[in-house]
């Protein structure tokens, strides 16, 4: 039972990409605003930090219980046994932690489409302003390439391709000249290649994105959102305090707060004007449904989908000899395989795919083992690695009956609350897509001279696709009709007037691209339309 | 750092960053065996240090020592090993020469795609984790790949 109350006008519950950019905006504002985060705060360098001699720091990390010799946020600190998969190997991501995923995503930042919009109630053009501030504040890199449903943005300087990924750029316009409908570009990626005043610190190429960066360049809501947000004064932050409970007054149909359950153990109430969720779409869909609110259409944790895809890798031999003493770069991918079926559809399957590329030889990622030991084997190590390209290719799932999630029945989660349940059944446009999608990119491999040195080869099931455990969302979705969807063009739930949506479960459709510069633009563009109407004395 | 001489057999080992070269989770004559496969899986090649000059069987031990998960792996395939050079030239593996070894390798390496025996299962599990300690090394980034990466700088404005 709450034991004490506070009041604030807007509480927002995760601090994720989603909800700290609303945090941030909301403050700056005007609005006092609780963030409620159940992680606690991991320190950039001292709790993760993926440089240095790993010999000299193995004995006190697997003394303090690690069993990676490697740091890394999100292999040390992301969630586990939180969820339970039914079907084709689902799997859910799920960091709890001030920033949520944000410290651990590689930061690939695409803008939707106009033609991924036509399946949204809200035009490209009502977000691209949203995705302009966000490029400018996430600090953005990458080249303008003029291509109609990957627009443009506010760019720092790219990175380059390393040799391989040029080499499957060659493919890819050799293919163009006979006719086929693709294009390769540089990625597009929230990490600074440009010194500005208040910005960022530039990247230094060591690759450890996903390990989390201790250097903080690349952006998460933890490093750039949340910090801005308090110095307006108006955020209060809640770390390692877990919402249990959406408090609802069904007499004025009013969400009044939440209680909350903090690292001892007790509980306690927040009470506010209007309630954020940005949970992560799997977690908001879990807690709407727990708490039976917003869901009169049916809708909450249906239309779930993510992207799923296969890896081909393949070997330039002429570059085998290159140097690759450094060329870590910004994580691994560096280019970007897109383009495809935007103008005219595949007959064969739903929607379209895009394919992340990248090379080069780290120490700590390797991604071609040679077969065999002894004298030459690491030079032939070397060569291989230095002349492979890495195609990992990304297609949204087809939304069906069959893909959502519900509560389980019996198993519950460490405050008594039901595990969420991931259903995941593949369809046969989506093995239509796959087998697409191996197709093309072995096929771009040959026509740049390479050969093809691993390939899921033919896909006959569900087994050979690997679920991107990082991108669900759908599960709260948008519209304008509050029979079919469950929140309106503003994120705010059609049922309960003060309820509003911070993360991707809103996505009304979900094409190819990475979805955290469209929930954060999204997140943002509901914070203003939430601030005009606080301002205006609703709720 | 520490230098001493490890094995005399196999010539000389540094030891990284550790206070001795006792082995903790193995016993001294089954760290003999590992420090004997380490070499003969990655040997000094030319100017790139081998696993064992990177200090790999070290590695392996203080893995093994604190996380249980690959320790029985370990055990029946040092004992693979070890039965496969007893059968064929009436030896421990380490007491072997360097060819014979080798033939003992190449044998377990045979079907490294699908592995069907102990000591097939063997090979695949101790090159990937001798292979995954040298590249950590400081000698086998420095030297073997000759890697200038993996320092945090606060910036590092690209070269254009
Ligand atoms: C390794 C990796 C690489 C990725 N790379 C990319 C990429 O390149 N591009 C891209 O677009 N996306 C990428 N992603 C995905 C991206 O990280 C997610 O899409 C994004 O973080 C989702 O944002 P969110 O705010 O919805 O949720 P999250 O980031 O998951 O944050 C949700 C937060 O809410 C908190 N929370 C949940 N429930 C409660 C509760 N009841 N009480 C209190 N707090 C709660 C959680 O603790 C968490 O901190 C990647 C993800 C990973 C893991
Ligand atoms: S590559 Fe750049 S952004 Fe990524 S972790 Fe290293 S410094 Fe940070």
């Amino acid at each position: 039972m709450a034991t004490k109350t506070s009041t604030f006008d807007v509480i927002v519950v995760g601090s994720g990409p989603g909800g700290g950019i609303a945090a941030y905006a909301l403050t700056r504002a005007g609005a006092r605003v609780a963030l409620v985060e159940a992680g606690r705060r991991l320190r950039p360098g001292i709790d993760y930090n993926a440089h240095g001699n790993v010999y000299e720091k193995l004995e006190a990390r697997l003394k303090a219980g690690f069993t990676h010799p490697v740091s890394s946020v999100w292999r040390d600190f992301a969630e586990k046994d939180h969820f339970v998969a039914v079907g084709d190997n689902p799997r859910h991501g799920l960091l709890r932690a001030l920033g949520g995923r944000s410290l651990c995503w590689a930061g690939h930042s695409l803008r939707f489409g106009p033609g991924d919009f036509r399946r949204w109630p809200i035009s490209y053009e009502e977000v691209a302003p949203y995705y302009e501030r966000a490029e400018r504040l996430m600090q953005v890199h990458g080249e303008k390439n003029g291509l109609w449903n990957l627009p443009d943005g506010v760019f720092e300087k790219p990175v380059p391709m390393r040799l391989p990924e040029q080499k499957l750029k060659l493919g890819v316009e050799r293919l163009k000249a006979r006719g086929r409908k693709m294009e390769f570009v540089p990625q597009r990626k929230a990490i600074p290649t440009e010194r500005k005043p208040g910005g960022r610190t530039v990247c230094h190429y060591c690759g450890n994105c996903m390990a989390g960066c201790e250097v903080d360049s690349k952006y998460t809501s933890a490093n750039t959102a949340i910090p801005l947000a308090l110095k307006t004064g108006r955020l209060t932050v809640f770390t390692e305090c877990f919402m249990r409970r959406i408090e609802y007054d069904p007499r004025s149909n009013r969400v009044t707060g939440i209680e909350y359950v903090d690292a001892t153990g007790r509980s306690s109430g927040l009470r506010a004007r209007v309630l954020v969720l940005a949970c992560s779409a799997v977690e908001t869909a879990r807690h709407l449904l727990i708490n039976g609110l917003a869901n009169s259409s049916g809708q909450v944790g249906r239309n779930l989908t993510s992207h799923f895809g296969v890896t081909v890798v393949g070997e330039f031999p002429d570059l085998r000899t290159r140097d690759v003493s450094n060329d870590d770069g910004t994580d691994y991918y560096h280019s970007l395989l897109t383009g495809l079926y935007w103008d005219s559809p595949n007959p064969k399957f739903e929607g379209t795919y895009q394919v992340q590329c990248g090379a080069g030889l780290n120490p700590r990622r390797l991604i071609v083992t040679p077969a065999g030991f002894g004298k030459g084997y690491v030079k032939e190590l070397i060569a291989a690695n230095a002349a492979h390209a890495s195609m990992n290719m990304q297609g949204s799932t087809l939304v069906t009956s069959q893909v959502y999630v519900d509560l389980d029945p019996v198993r519950k989660d460490r405050w008594g609350l039901p595990l969420p349940r991931l259903h995941l059944h593949y369809s046969d446009s989506d093995l239509a897509m796959a087998r697409d999608m191996v197709a093309t990119c072995e096929e771009i491999i040959r026509v740049a001279g390479g050969r093809v040195l691993q390939t899921p080869g033919e896909i006959r099931d569900a087994k050979s696709l690997v679920i991107d455990s990082n991108h669900w969302v759908g599960t709260a979705r948008m519209g304008t009709d509050p029979r079919t969807s469950v929140v309106n063009t503003s994120c705010q739930s059609h049922d309960i007037p003060n309820l509003f949506i911070g993360d991707a479960s809103v996505f009304a459709a979900n094409p190819e691209k990475n979805p955290t510069l469209t929930n954060i633009a999204l997140a943002w563009r509901m914070s203003d339309l939430l601030a005009s109407k606080l301002k205006k004395g609703e709720f | 750092m520490k230098r001493r001489e490890l094995f005399p057999i196999l010539g000389a080992g540094i030891a990284w960053g550790q206070p001795s070269q006792t082995p903790r989770f193995f016993t001294a004559e089954q760290y003999r065996t590992v420090v004997a496969v380490a070499d003969t899986l990655l040997p000094d090649d030319g100017d790139i240090p081998g696993a064992v000059r990177a200090g790999a069987p070290w590695f392996i031990d203080t893995t093994l020592f604190y996380v249980p998960t690959a320790r029985q792996a370990w055990l029946e395939g040092l004992e693979a090993v070890d039965g496969e050079a007893q059968r064929e030239y009436g030896k421990k593996f380490a007491e072997l020469s360097e060819a014979e070894r080798i033939a003992v390798m190449e044998r377990f390496s045979q079907r490294e795609d699908q592995p069907q025996t102990a000591g097939e299962h063997f090979f695949v599990l101790a090159r990937r984790q001798v292979l995954e300690a040298w590249l950590l090394s400081e000698a086998g980034q420095r030297q073997g790949l000759r890697y200038r990466g993996n320092t945090a700088v606060e910036e590092f404005p690209p070269a254009d």
